[in-house]
């Protein structure tokens, strides 16, 4: 009786905690795997901008399209007019470069692009100090942009920010979205991640130097 | 269902379980990080795109004044207004109006495409057309007069500056046949006729205010919209000597404690309207103590001493004419100011040389007469402050190359014969140029109205009535929906001045010449255009010697043409601004016109830098300001006496005279106040404007109208009370404020109230005070003249 | 900060506003407005619900006709250095003193809109949003990408152009250089007061006009009894001008 009583409430043990782990492993694959990869969508950018091409291959650096302007202030993504330096004719045979000429350069269209970093209105984020003063490099941000060749965007489905996969050897799935950024991912940064950055280097953490 | 204890427990593991699972997986704290991010975006309000920052110079033309302004742009967007500092009028300085002009640009009121009326004038619709449909129609209407035999049906009226396009439209009026070109008055106008009588010249009056050390201004409203505003402001910058400028003293002589009143050096209460005789009766002190400049009023005055005429009769002059009526006893008793007051400021005015006696309330426009001015004028002479360092002044002419004469055919020329509608010029105005305010509306087919608004701002009420009701064809060149189109038959949307190509000549009341050219800053907004490009398509669509007479495909060319003057003048300089992307920093050096080596070198650095000008040519020389017959000065104007046939000698010279009797019932005095925050010409005001008017001035849509308390408890109203206001013309209803700054008495009602046209944040607010004042002419200059109204005031 | 010399020093910016030049026009107030995207409504007479950073009061000596006189004193925030009220009550850190400037800044989206802050302030300077701002259609393009348009539900208040601070530390980077020349920054309403009565500085830099400035006797600061050690100085050769500023009690 004793011993059928323990093996009994073995037995309800083992079942719970049978339950339990299989709620553990489930839930566990849910939030490691099935949310990150429900929380982005893909989607194309306009034209298929090919970075590798154009560092690798042309051999242009950053700085000559995403440039500052004389009073410091950034200029961000090309304009159009930029672009148009190079571009006013169709240069090779790439299907995207013929899109990109007849729909965007010969009808005066700026290219509405996704952007990968950006930051809500109310950040104002100066280039400037942190290139020029702080010397900081591109890719401590950005991560390898020029060298890799992210066919997609990726889209978060709360805020609409993205983060992107940059080493084109790493797989794009749920584990390489929630890896710790500056190893495959770079994107927007977070507050946190800013305040860390200007603490360590001893910086002025004054709410207005971010927010505007 | 019944939950038994298995089951409970067997559900907890499984949320135990799952919640364990997830905590231990990173989605919920990147939940958490999405969610942040999300809270930080308001995807409704508007997020301001950045872009490429640059600056660009241009003229403010909201007024006159013609200040320098630099624009900082963003992209193709206009976003801030700052005053240019290598700007010879304003030096940097504008006015709040000036600042919020970008909130006119972009603002609701715009006109946007060309609008034909259709149903009544009193509850019009509008129905949107082409350009080229307008085009047809003005051209179709002017044709229909000229085939009637009266060209001379079309009128014109435009606003007071100096410019291309208003040459432009008094070009087409002519080659159409018609003399009625009608340019609204300009603030200083009046002084223009008081040297045409003194001095015999017909240049607008300029004042040397840099050089001068002490301003003895009548009612001048200086620090608020008195000449450029921005000049006046950067000369009250440098008013102390220990800011570097030259120490200038300013004496206000007003009713009321104005703006300019309370920052003046000192303030001289006087009984309103009786200017004329306090200046008299300074001139009164400085001819009695001997503190006149006796060498200039020998030498180069005529009039002063007695005289006698060419039959050998004996005539009194003005010394005679001052010591005997205007002793400063006698005079404390017209002005209610102390004797020794008098004495004191005329003492302070020989003493403080060079120094100026400034005329004109408000914006300089208003006055009580011609002699007012007279007698206000005569003390720079007695100064001897003609063509001297910070004296008086001629505006000079700029050196721009006159356009082609026009072409004209029989049909032009029979029409042009005929005289003018608003009696400019004739035997009654002989002295006058334009008045608007005495158009004779039934004589008018087809009038063109470009950026005025008189509908809302001519000061005879019943002109601007009759205007309205009865013309039969009424076009409005506007950029905005004024109170004039709106009761139009056709709307052309005009460029504003920062969308279009556009110049003005001449800055008012400075001595030198200057010429400021605007360009595109923005493209046009909307469908847009500039009015001298409509009137060059219109003659165009009209042909013949019209077509001739606009011989230039776009304003552009004719104001390129124009501007080769300057260049062969080889006179002049060009602040050339070298511009640093930065907010502050911006250096100029003056280039000279002689060292550009092409003349499209020197009309690129024209084009950039919107300023021309040359401060080394002034009417530096006696010759150049006294043009009488005589080459001198005249305190008797003869040519007052020979014009109006005046026998009274007292006609021909500066004098008071008592205004007549208020009608039964109307004790109080009604003055008009100009606010520097409101367009008071008809042009609308900004919302960032609005919003600096303090609640005492405008609640909710509550006018306020100042009484001194004494006059209040007299009337027995209090502070904030809703009061009809009335005058022998009309009557509005406002609120009263009480403030001691106000002379006993006396009403002041704010001016660039009460419209019923423009946007939602300008529209029906307050009352037009315009309505109650009942504008007279001026006898001699045929001015409108509405300084004041007789007035009462009472519970609603 | 860095000064030319290259050491190390905290500044405090500070403003001075000579208002026995002061006219009262407004422009300071619209160039702001202009500057800072600040709405408008179509009754703005409505002071209490009506946005504005900087107001202008027109005061008088309560003396009668004609000795009355006016003078006009410009309202920025004060910037108080001491005990900054708004701060010292913010319950979300949205207003925070920042020690090398001396600006008290306003962080909008991190505002609750607990209004504390606005009960606090002693020179109300602070207003509320109370509705979304919104401009006529084609009035955005005049808005100033430097600084963001709020929502409703949230405080703001002038932040002596803090932006502009920004900007011109963009610029001297961008020329290499860690400090900033005395006229590099200024606020917009400094920049265009067309009479000069406004001056700005860092009050801690005995070379900048504003330093010598508030040593002048004419220099006074409004409620100086509160001990909030405003950075925002007034100067008039007025007695009772002076007077105006606090009760003396």
């Amino acid at each position: 009786m004793k011993m059928r009583d323990i093996s009994e409430s073995q037995r309800q043990f083992a079942l719970l905690g049978g339950i339990f782990a299989a709620a553990l492993v489930v839930s566990l694959i849910m939030g490691w795997i099935l949310f990150p990869s429900l929380a982005y969508a893909r989607k194309a950018q306009p034209i298929n901008y090919n970075p590798p091409l154009h560092v690798e291959q042309i051999g242009i650096t950053c700085d000559t399209c995403h440039f500052f302007y004389e009073d410091g202030s950034w200029a961000g993504i090309p304009t159009l007019e930029t672009c148009v330096d190079c571009h006013s004719d169709i240069i090779g045979a790439s299907p995207e470069e013929e899109k990109f000429v007849n729909e965007y350069v010969k009808k005066n269209r700026e290219v509405k692009w996704a952007l990968y970093v950006k930051q809500p209105e109310c950040v104002s984020f100066s280039h400037s100090s942190h290139v020029r003063m702080a010397k900081i490099a591109c890719e401590t941000c950005h991560g390898p942009q020029g060298h890799s060749d992210p066919k997609d965007y990726l889209a978060n489905r709360i805020t609409n920010y993205s983060y992107v996969v940059y080493d084109p050897r790493v797989p794009l799935n749920a584990f390489t979205i929630i890896r710790d950024k500056g190893e495959t991912v770079w994107g927007t940064m977070r507050m946190d991640e800013c305040t860390a950055c200007h603490r360590s280097r001893g910086t002025s953490t004054a709410c207005f130097i971010c927010h505007k | 269902m019944n939950v038994d204890r298995r089951t409970f427990v067997k559900g907890m593991a499984l949320a135990g379980g799952g919640a364990l699972g997830i905590m231990l997986s990173p989605t919920p704290w990147y939940l958490i990080r999405d969610l942040a991010f999300w809270t930080q975006n308001w995807p409704w309000v508007p997020a301001p795109a950045p872009g490429e920052p640059s600056f660009e110079k241009s003229i403010c033309r909201i007024c006159d004044g013609g200040c320098g302004i630099n624009v900082r742009k963003v992209d193709m967007r206009l976003v801030r207004i700052d005053g240019d500092k290598e700007h010879p009028v304003n030096q940097g300085s504008i006015c709040p109006m000036g600042a919020a002009a970008l909130q006119m640009l972009y603002g609701p009121s715009r006109t946007k495409v060309p609008l034909r009326r259709v149903g009544p004038r009193e509850n019009p619709e509008w129905r949107p057309i082409t350009w080229a449909e307008a085009i047809r129609e003005v051209a179709l209407k002017v044709r229909q007069l000229r085939a009637a035999g009266r060209p001379h049906e079309l009128a014109c009226i435009t606003n007071s500056a100096h410019s291309t396009v208003n040459q432009f439209f008094e070009r087409f009026l002519h080659a159409v046949g018609s003399r009625n070109f009608m340019q609204m008055n300009s603030a200083l106008e009046a002084h223009s006729t008081v040297l045409a009588l003194m001095q015999g010249v017909d240049e607008g009056i300029a004042y040397d205010i840099e050089n001068a050390r002490y301003l003895l201004s009548f009612g001048c409203n200086l620090l608020e919209g008195w000449g450029a505003c921005g000049r006046m402001y950067h000369a009250h910058a440098n008013r102390s000597a220990h800011e570097g400028g030259n120490s200038l003293e300013i004496v206000q002589i007003e009713p009321n404690l104005s703006v300019t009143a309370s920052k003046a050096s000192r303030w001289i209460p006087i009984k309103p309207g009786t200017d004329a005789a306090l200046a008299l009766s300074i001139a009164h002190v400085l001819i009695s103590d001997g503190l006149y400049d006796k060498t200039f009023v020998e030498r180069h005055t005529f009039g002063f001493e007695d005289w006698k005429d060419s039959d050998g009769k004996r005539r009194r002059g003005f010394k005679s004419e001052v010591l005997g009526r205007y002793s400063p006893r006698s005079v404390e008793l017209i002005t209610q100011v102390p004797a020794n007051v008098i004495e004191e400021v005329a003492h302070e005015f020989a003493a403080n040389q060079p120094a100026l006696a400034l005329g004109g309330r408000c914006d300089g426009s208003l006055f009580a007469g011609i002699y007012e001015l007279m007698a206000i004028h005569s003390l720079n002479a007695l100064a001897g402050n003609l063509s001297r360092p910070g004296g008086i002044f001629l505006q000079c002419d700029v050196p721009l190359k006159s356009l082609s004469p026009v072409k004209m055919d029989e049909q032009a020329e029979q029409g042009f014969a005929i005289p003018r509608s608003d009696g400019a010029g004739s035997k009654e105005h002989p002295l006058a140029r334009h008045l608007p305010h005495n158009l004779d509306a039934g004589k008018v087919g087809v009038l063109l109205i470009h950026e005025v608004n008189p509908s809302y701002a001519l000061p005879n009420r019943k002109v601007a009535r009759a205007i309205f009701e009865d013309i039969p064809y009424i076009v409005s060149f506007s950029s905005f929906i004024d109170e004039s189109s709106m009761q139009a038959d056709l709307i052309l949307p005009i460029s504003t001045p920062l969308e279009r190509w556009d110049d003005h000549t001449g800055a008012p009341g400075i001595p030198y010449p200057i010429y400021g050219l605007s360009h595109p800053l923005v493209n046009p907004l909307y469908e847009s255009r500039n009015a001298g490009d409509v009137l060059i398509e219109i003659a165009r669509e009209l042909g013949g010697t019209i077509a001739e007479s606009f011989p230039w495909n776009n304003t552009v060319e004719a104001l390129r043409e124009r501007a080769a003057g300057l260049y062969e003048s080889g006179t002049g300089v060009i602040h050339t601004a070298e511009f640093s992307a930065t907010y502050m920093s911006q250096t100029a050096t003056p280039t000279e016109v002689k060292s550009f080596p092409t003349f499209s070198d020197f009309w690129n650095a024209l084009v950039k830098n919107c300023c021309w000008s040359d401060p080394q040519c002034t009417t530096d020389q006696l010759e150049q300001t006294l043009k009488t017959p005589g080459k001198k000065f005249e305190f008797f104007s003869q040519r007052l006496q020979k014009t109006f046939g005046y026998s009274n000698d007292l006609e021909c010279m500066p004098h008071y005279h008592e205004p007549p009797p208020n009608p039964q019932g109307f004790d109080l005095l009604i003055m008009p106040e100009n606010l520097i925050t409101m367009a008071d010409n008809g042009l609308g005001t900004p919302p960032l404007l609005i919003k600096q008017l303090s609640n005492d001035v405008l609640s909710e849509n509550d006018l306020f109208v100042q009484v001194n308390p004494i006059t209040a408890m007299y009337q027995g109203l209090k502070d904030g009370e809703s009061v009809i206001l009335e005058s022998p013309a009309g009557k509005v209803r406002v609120r009263i404020h009480t403030f001691a700054g106000v002379r006993e008495g006396v009403v002041l009602i704010p001016l660039g109230f009460g419209h019923t046209a423009y946007d939602r944040f300008l529209r029906n607010k307050g009352v037009n005070a315009l309505e109650i004042f009942d504008a007279k002419m001026d006898t001699v200059s045929g001015l409108a003249v509405w300084w004041a109204v007789p007035g009462k005031i009472y519970k609603v | 900060m860095k000064t030319e010399s290259g050491d190390q020093r905290i500044a405090r910016y500070g403003m001075t506003i000579d208002v026995d030049k002061c006219t009262g026009c407004g422009t300071c107030a619209v160039v702001c407005h202009m500057e800072n995207n600040v709405p408008f409504t179509v009754d703005e007479s409505d002071k209490s619900r009506n946005m504005a950073w900087m107001r202008i009061y027109k005061v008088d000596n309560g003396l009668d006709y004609p000795h009355v006189r006016v003078v006009y004193f410009p309202r920025p925030c004060m910037q108080c250095d001491h005990h900054t009220p708004c701060v010292s009550v913010c319950p979300a850190s949205a207003t925070n003193y920042d020690g090398l400037t001396g600006i008290v800044d306003q962080i909008n989206t991190r505002c609750i809109g607990c209004r504390y802050c606005m009960a606090a302030c002693p020179y109300m300077v602070r207003c509320f949003n109370w509705w979304d701002p919104v401009w006529p259609k084609d009035m955005e393009k005049h808005l100033n990408p430097d600084v963001a348009p709020r929502m409703r539900g949230v405080v703001e208040k002038c932040t002596f152009c803090s932006h502009r601070y920004l900007k011109a530390k963009d610029k001297a980077h961008n020329e290499g250089r860690d400090y900033l020349r005395e006229d590099e920054y200024v606020p917009a309403c400094v920049e265009a007061c067309p009479v000069g009565a406004m001056r700005f500085g860092d009050l801690n830099n005995p070379e900048h006009a504003v330093a010598q400035l508030i040593q002048s006797p004419r220099a006074f600061r409004l409620l100086e009894n509160l001990h909030t050690e405003p950075k925002v100085y007034y100067l008039s050769s007025y007695e009772w001008v002076r007077k105006l500023a606090d009760n003396f009690a």
